[in-house]
């Protein structure tokens, strides 16, 4: 299983003065689930980039299993650790919903055999075996959102990073994308989500990286990070609904599922009537 | 790449970048089609010199040096054509300034005249609107669209897309996966652009007002002078035997 | 005369098989600001291109049944003819931005419509200061932020002067804080508007209902191609999550939907502060 270990990266894009990403270290373990917050222009893509392998340290260095992304190709990298754009539209390029995903089987030398099994497989659990034959295009936003993620599950790399997933997305298409993420959590694999959405963060997220201008401001325990208010004026992100709701009753580990934390909230309720 | 530095347009504030571009564009001209018509040294060399002074007060010398890196691949040419050929040293060298002082006329024109400035010179020559709009619209959203391709290139390289690898025919097919995406996101954003003129009531009337006319100024009528000074000057050198 | 006014609306994109619109009935009056939502692919966007006249006349298609705006009936008024009354700000922020610089994507409207230049200086100098971003007059759209950019597009769409605002999805691509700052300047500026006389009306479609509710007088929800909900926001809301319609209530109206009748609240929270004080207290903040 994969290991990311970042150590006292700096990135500087080609034509920029100032640096994107400032010393940043970290290390993310195999299995983790890790979410990647801090506001539009704080650096999270060009840090996910890093990972990667799309965007090479300036200075530092990110090391997947012991070796350097320097000299590692993007291809080498991907096979372990993929990417979802947060534009599915970025990469859809075939006449059939099918070939998308046997273009990253293709790529990564399965044989054709080996890939129409794959792509049954991976078009059921992700709910697209209907539109099989479809034009990609023609998906709606949260469809091609799955197919994306589709298309790179396919050849099952053990860690996965995307980016900004809820983008657009209808509260049932949240739902959908947030199951899909669970899933792939709960088989083992490192999952990394880059985004805004706190509540959705940390319906999925172990832990939190925080980034404000290039430099991280907070790693540790999701929960922990977003109950500290300080930190989350300093990062312009929000204290999510569920962890708000249990600062103000009292109550602790609320899970995302209004029925359940309505029951809850009722039992309390008649306790402090009575 | 470099070379291109020399044509892209910087937003400075100089005596040149003031200029109306109908009077830069005449200058521009003038002093590209002398570069064309002689091979005296000595003209050569007046005619570079004058464009290093426009370059100097556009404040642009440093992005026209960087273009003299791109041009020495055409300077080799040129003398290596001379060495194989039978031509002389020289010839090489009365080649290469004409060549450098085209490329300069058009250089200092394209670095101190914004594209919306270009635009409406255009149509205040009597350039339909539509085509203005095409023109200027496209320079617009070349940083768009080229930030769009390298978002594509990126994701497909994450799919394990490797361009560099393969004969040339597998090349090709591996180009498919970064020109489609960007077609059809092209496609739809000019939709979606046509959309936003239109509901900004364009093509309302047939005739627009601007918001900032164009007008010539004392420096402008000057430019214009100067050209007409330059053209007979020329006319006379030519009718004296320079070649 | 109503600012909208739409009856047995249908309509069918060329080529495809589905229905967009199977009958919208909807009637919007002056001042009024209503939430247009519903899942995605329930039409909101297809009926504000209606609006604006797009459809039928860039997008080609069966238009069946009425609809007209401010008195104008949108099948036979050319788009640039509804431009000068009602104004469309589209998701992304930008593919609405032309030219060079702010100034002249803000003058673009006004030079389209042939006005004498002095009237299109006043136009650009009142838009900018609306929407507050005077010190961007210069800059480049290239050089802004989504927010930026998008508020450039609102300053673009007002100096057309016109008294019907629609926005789609403005925030989309926006992050929370360039969203909840867009969504306040909306209606910081309706307020403006409404002040210097005349009523301005502003139709937004948008799933963040957050953000917005407490700006609404009105939200209707329209579900595949047909109208479903229409009237008071909480009534809305309610009836939404009393038939499982997917919409985003916000979480904190999702509780107070599930345990108002057991608890006897009478009134929403507004924030989870209140909901928790109207539970009885008890939390580690409190008491």
């Amino acid at each position: 299983m994969v290991k990311i270990v970042v150590e006292n990266l700096y990135y500087r894009y080609p034509e920029a003065l100032d640096y994107a990403l400032k010393n940043i270290s970290f290390r993310i373990e195999e299995g983790e689930s890790v979410a990647i917050l801090g506001e539009n222009g704080a650096g999270k893509t060009t840090l996910a980039k890093n990972l990667n392998g799309l965007l090479k340290p300036t200075e530092g260095s990110v090391k997947i299993d012991g070796v350097d992304t320097r000299s590692l190709s993007v291809a080498k990298i991907a096979r372990k650790i993929g990417f979802v754009n947060h534009n599915p539209e970025h990469q859809f390029f075939a006449e059939k919903v099918e070939d998308e995903v046997r273009f990253g089987l293709r790529n990564f030398g399965f044989s054709e055999k080996e890939a129409d099994k794959i792509i049954q497989e991976v078009l059921s659990v992700f709910g697209l075996e209907e539109y099989r034959g479809r034009n990609p295009f023609q998906l709606s936003g949260g469809e091609k959102k799955r197919l994306a993620i589709a298309s790179i599950m396919a050849w099952r790399p053990e860690a996965l990073i995307v980016d900004e997933p809820t983008i657009g997305m209808d509260y049932a298409q949240k739902l959908n994308i947030r199951r899909v993420l669970r899933s792939i959590v709960s088989e083992g694999r490192c999952v990394i989500v880059i985004t805004h959405d706190v509540d959705f963060a940390a319906s999925i997220c172990e832990r939190a990286i925080v980034l404000s201008r290039g430099e991280v401001i907070g790693d540790g325990r999701l929960r922990d990070l977003l109950s500290d208010d300080k930190l989350v004026e300093k990062s312009s992100l929000r204290k999510p609904f569920l962890i708000e709701l249990e600062e103000e009753t009292g109550l602790t580990g609320l899970e995302e599922d209004f029925d359940a934390i309505s029951s809850i909230l009722m039992e309390v309720f008649q306790k402090c009537r009575s | 790449m470099s070379f291109l530095r020399a044509f892209k347009y910087r937003r400075k504030d100089t005596v040149v970048h003031r200029l109306d571009p109908r009077s830069k564009f005449m200058l521009s001209i003038v002093l590209m089609a002398i570069s064309v018509v002689f091979t005296d040294i000595r003209v050569l060399l007046a005619l570079v010199s004058g464009q290093l002074i426009l370059l100097f007060l556009a404040e642009s010398l440093r992005e026209w040096f960087s273009s003299l890196r791109g041009l020495v691949f055409f300077f080799a040419v040129i003398f290596a054509t001379q060495l194989l050929f039978g031509g002389s040293f020289f010839t090489g060298v009365v080649l290469s300034l004409r060549l450098l002082a085209l490329s300069s006329s058009m250089s200092w024109f394209f670095l101190s005249s914004t594209p919306e400035d270009i635009g409406r010179a255009m149509s205040v020559a009597g350039f339909p609107v539509e085509l203005t709009f095409s023109f200027t619209m496209a320079i617009r959203f070349i940083p768009v669209i080229y930030d769009e391709f390298q978002s594509i290139y990126d994701t497909q390289r994450s799919r394990g897309l490797e361009l560099e690898k393969g004969g040339f025919r597998n090349r090709i097919r591996n180009l498919m996966p970064i020109l489609i995406p960007l077609l059809v996101g092209t496609i739809r954003r000019t939709y979606e652009i046509a959309d936003a003129m239109e509901v900004r009531a364009f093509g309302a009337s047939p005739k627009r007002t601007t918001y900032r006319p164009l007008r010539l100024k004392g420096g402008d009528y000057l430019l214009f002078a100067a050209s007409i000074i330059l053209v007979s000057a020329a006319a006379c050198l030519k009718l004296l035997g320079v070649e | 005369m109503a600012a909208v006014e739409l009856r047995k609306l249908c309509f069918r994109y060329a080529g495809s098989e589905k229905q967009a619109l199977s009958g919208i009935d909807l009637t919007v009056e002056e001042g009024e600001s209503v939430l247009i939502t519903g899942p995605s692919g329930c039409g909101k966007s297809t009926l504000v291109r209606v609006l604006m006249g797009l459809i039928p006349h860039s997008y080609p298609g069966e238009l069946e049944g009425e609809a007209y705006v401010f008195g104008m009936n949108v099948k036979n008024t050319p788009v640039s003819r509804i431009a000068t009354r009602c104004g469309i700000v589209f998701q992304n922020p930008d593919n609405q931005l032309f030219t060079f610089s702010v100034e002249d994507d803000v003058a673009f409207g006004p030079e389209n419509l042939a006005l004498p230049p002095d009237e299109i200086g006043r136009r650009v100098d009142e838009a900018l200061r609306l929407v507050g971003i005077e010190h961007l007059r210069h800059s480049s759209p290239n050089n802004l932020s989504g927010g930026e950019q998008q508020k450039a597009a609102i300053a673009s769409i007002l100096s057309m002067k016109p008294s019907l605002l629609i926005f789609d999805e403005p925030t989309s691509m926006l992050d929370p804080s360039s969203s909840a700052s867009l969504i306040q300047r909306i209606f910081e500026l309706k307020r403006s508007l409404s002040e210097t006389g005349g009523k301005t009306t502003v139709i937004i479609v948008e799933h963040r209902i957050d953000l917005l509710l407490r700006h609404l007088s009105r939200i209707v929800v329209v579900s595949e191609g047909r109208v479903v909900l229409d009237g008071d926001p909480m009534k809305v809301l309610e009836e939404s999550f009393r038939r499982g319609i997917p919409i985003n209530i916000p979480p904190l109206l999702q509780i107070y939907f599930r345990v108002r009748e057991k608890c006897g609240l009478k009134n929403p929270p507004a924030t989870v502060k209140e909901l928790a004080s109207m539970l009885g207290g008890g939390g580690s903040k409190n008491g």
